[in-house]
């Protein structure tokens, strides 16, 4: 026990933190990547790699409901917050260290999560083919179509199998479904996309803004420059990245707001990286990376013309243009401009 | 070496090179963030304790078998790579075609990095081990072409022979283009850099987007043990094995070894990744024929001095 004690404060001083931004909230993200930059406390890229759940904001109720998958499928020892100031974030991030660091607080969390079930992603139920001592022997045998219109054969963990359908070449591939977001590092808070996907390739999309839509009062550049550190970050070019958000907090003076632009314009290697792919509201992603690091305005682009930019894009091209998107508006809102 | 001490020396060595990569490689993070670096070279350490702790979360329906077989593999792979390595004298695996078995031992990673994106039943996942077996397409042949030019040039395909054969002259002087080749190669198995793709952001860490716990920890820390192998074979290849001045053999090795990590890891930190499509490109437009070419020169050099 006291090994354990030990191993969870000398393991847990820096925690991955799983960021969730609610709509409406960019600025306390802000000041989360912020404080993580400062504390190197590290971004979690998914929810397996996530010790701290952070909810920036407000969540409304869809949003909520899929925090609360994400939180079931965090590894443990595990803690969540919310933070719903950019003032309140280093003290949350304090606490739910100190959650984390609470070994019998965290023996309790994990009293709570049957052997079988732990960390699944929902859908829940089926029966396990899998051998291991992880998966406890709980019989689930008759549970698997609970719910589930699986048609006649019953499907390994209750999911669906992949079904075929005609790809880019004309030869018959399997087809997965696969949901992006909201629980996204780098991705538009409380935005869903329900994509089908043959290998890495979109061939459908479809986008939803969870809980209505929300406008981010904050200041034009500000949003700009958040959008390019996003892409830059997708991009692996982290030094970057990591400039530009200085630059969004504004404790990069301004002339070296020239001098990122500059940097970026000149980097040959992410210009060849990021040539020619597809971008939302804009000819071209590179084009509209340098205009985010400029002063190019962009209109609102509507989310069934963002969504039908991405499809025939690979996942990586879909990231980066959403990323460096333009805010979305709602379908109607486009038809009113049209 | 004594021979009884010889395999846990190396396990050793390779144990000591993947932390100290870790290491120098937070520190280089720590250092473009304008933060101190003392505090960023114990972070691997926390890491690992953190990973220990940790659950091992598991997904719907995965390949439990594959899935853990492959995490651990890795450092497996990485280990059998070093064991052709000689640190002065002869190699622990000491089995005449070294240069042979080294590629065929970064082969074997295809199926291990596959096997990490299938075991999880996941798209993240899933989708990561397609991208690695793209990229694996793009830099396995120019890494074979690279490696075949010392072996050429020494007549011989143990690498004991290849470091007897640079007497005076090394190989990277001769064929400086293969040693750039093999070094964007031990990126490229080891999934790092401009390599990184199948465990990149934008898919949510890809191959690492559903690993917890110890098999997070195991896969990890065998990118770093597969850079360290990698390094190590590139001084008995390229950088003339134990030869150097003053210092014994091993010393030698080591210091080389670490010399290229450091590159290693400099490199992959300024650059971004590049996508499965882009490697293609770099690998079949460019690698491929400035390998082919560099062979030429090895080839005509044997052929001359047979004359």
């Amino acid at each position: 026990v006291e090994l354990t004690r030990r191993l969870l404060r000398y393991g847990y001083q820096r925690p991955h933190v799983l960021l969730v931004e609610a709509p409406g909230a960019a600025s306390v993200r802000y000041a989360a990547e912020q404080v993580l930059d400062e504390r190197a406390w590290k971004q979690a890229a998914s929810a397996a790699d996530g010790d701290v759940l952070l909810v920036c904001g407000r969540a409304g109720p869809d949003l909520q409901e899929q925090v609360d998958r994400a939180w079931e499928q965090m590894p443990g020892p595990r803690a969540r917050a919310t933070a719903r100031q950019p003032d309140d974030v280093a003290r949350e991030l304090d606490a739910a260290r100190d959650r984390l660091h609470d070994l019998g607080e965290q023996r309790a969390d994990a009293g709570t999560r049957p052997p079988a079930h732990d960390d699944e992603t929902p859908p829940a139920g089926g029966e396990h083919q899998a051998a291991g001592h992880d998966m406890g022997d709980h019989d689930m045998g008759g549970h698997d179509m609970d719910g589930h219109d699986m048609g006649s054969m019953a499907m390994p963990g209750g999911l669906g199998m992949a079904t075929t359908g005609p790809d880019r070449d004309g030869l018959a591939l399997d087809v997965l479904h696969v949901q992006l977001g909201p629980v996204l590092p780098h991705w538009p808070a409380g935005l869903l996309a329900e994509l089908s996907v043959q290998g890495d390739v979109v061939t459908a999309a479809s986008l939803r803004q969870l809980d209505g839509w929300s406008r981010d009062a904050g200041d034009d550049r500000v949003q700009r420059l958040d959008r390019a550190a996003a892409v830059l970050a997708l991009a692996g070019a982290e030094r970057h990245a990591r400039r530009t958000r200085r630059a969004r907090d504004a404790t990069l003076p301004a002339h070296e707001l020239a001098d990122l632009h500059r940097a970026v314009a000149r980097d040959r290697v992410l210009r060849w990286s990021l040539a020619r792919l597809p971008a939302v509201g804009a000819d071209d992603l590179w084009t509209q990376l340098l205009g985010l690091l400029s002063d190019g305005t962009a209109a609102p682009v509507g989310l069934d013309a963002a969504a039908h930019a991405l499809v025939g894009a690979e996942l990586t091209a879909v990231r980066l243009a959403l990323a460096a998107a333009p805010s979305l508006s709602a379908p109607d809102r486009e038809d009113a401009r049209a | 070496v004594p021979d009884l001490l010889h395999a846990p020396l190396l396990l050793a060595l390779l144990a000591a090179g993947a932390l100290a990569a870790a290491s120098f490689d937070r520190a280089l993070v720590a250092t473009d963030a304008g933060r101190p670096v003392r505090p960023a070279l114990a972070e691997p350490l926390q890491d690992a304790a953190r990973l220990l702790v940790q659950r091992r979360r598991t997904t719907v329906a995965p390949d439990a078998l594959l899935w853990r077989v492959s995490a651990g593999s890795l450092l497996v792979v990485a280990a059998l790579m070093l064991a052709v390595v000689p640190l002065g004298g002869r190699p622990l695996l000491d089995i005449g075609v070294s240069v042979v078995w080294f590629n065929a031992m970064d082969v074997l990673l295809w199926a291990v990095f596959w096997l990490l994106g299938w075991g999880p039943n996941s798209a993240y996942a899933l989708v990561g081990g397609y991208r690695f077996l793209a990229q694996a397409l793009a830099y396995e042949l120019p890494l074979m072409f690279a490696v075949t030019a010392p072996a050429v040039l020494a007549g011989s395909l143990d690498v004991a022979a290849v470091v007897a054969a640079q007497q005076g002259l090394w190989n990277v002087v001769v064929v400086p283009v293969a040693f750039v080749v093999f070094l964007l190669g031990v990126l490229g198995f080891s999934a790092v850099g401009p390599f990184a793709h199948p465990a990149a952001p934008d898919l949510a860490g890809g191959l690492l987007a559903e690993l917890s716990g110890i098999d997070r920890l195991l896969v990890l820390a065998g990118r770093y043990a597969l850079l360290v192998a990698g390094a190590a074979f590139s001084v008995p290849l390229f950088l003339g094995g134990g030869a150097g001045p003053v210092l014994p053999d091993a010393a030698w090795v080591l210091v080389k070894t670490a010399a290229v990590l450091a590159l290693l890891l400099v490199v992959r930190r300024r650059l971004p990744v590049l996508r499965g499509d882009r490697l293609l490109e770099l690998g079949f437009l460019v690698l491929l024929p400035l390998t082919l070419l560099q062979l030429l020169v090895p080839s005509l050099l044997v052929v001359g001095s047979a004359r």
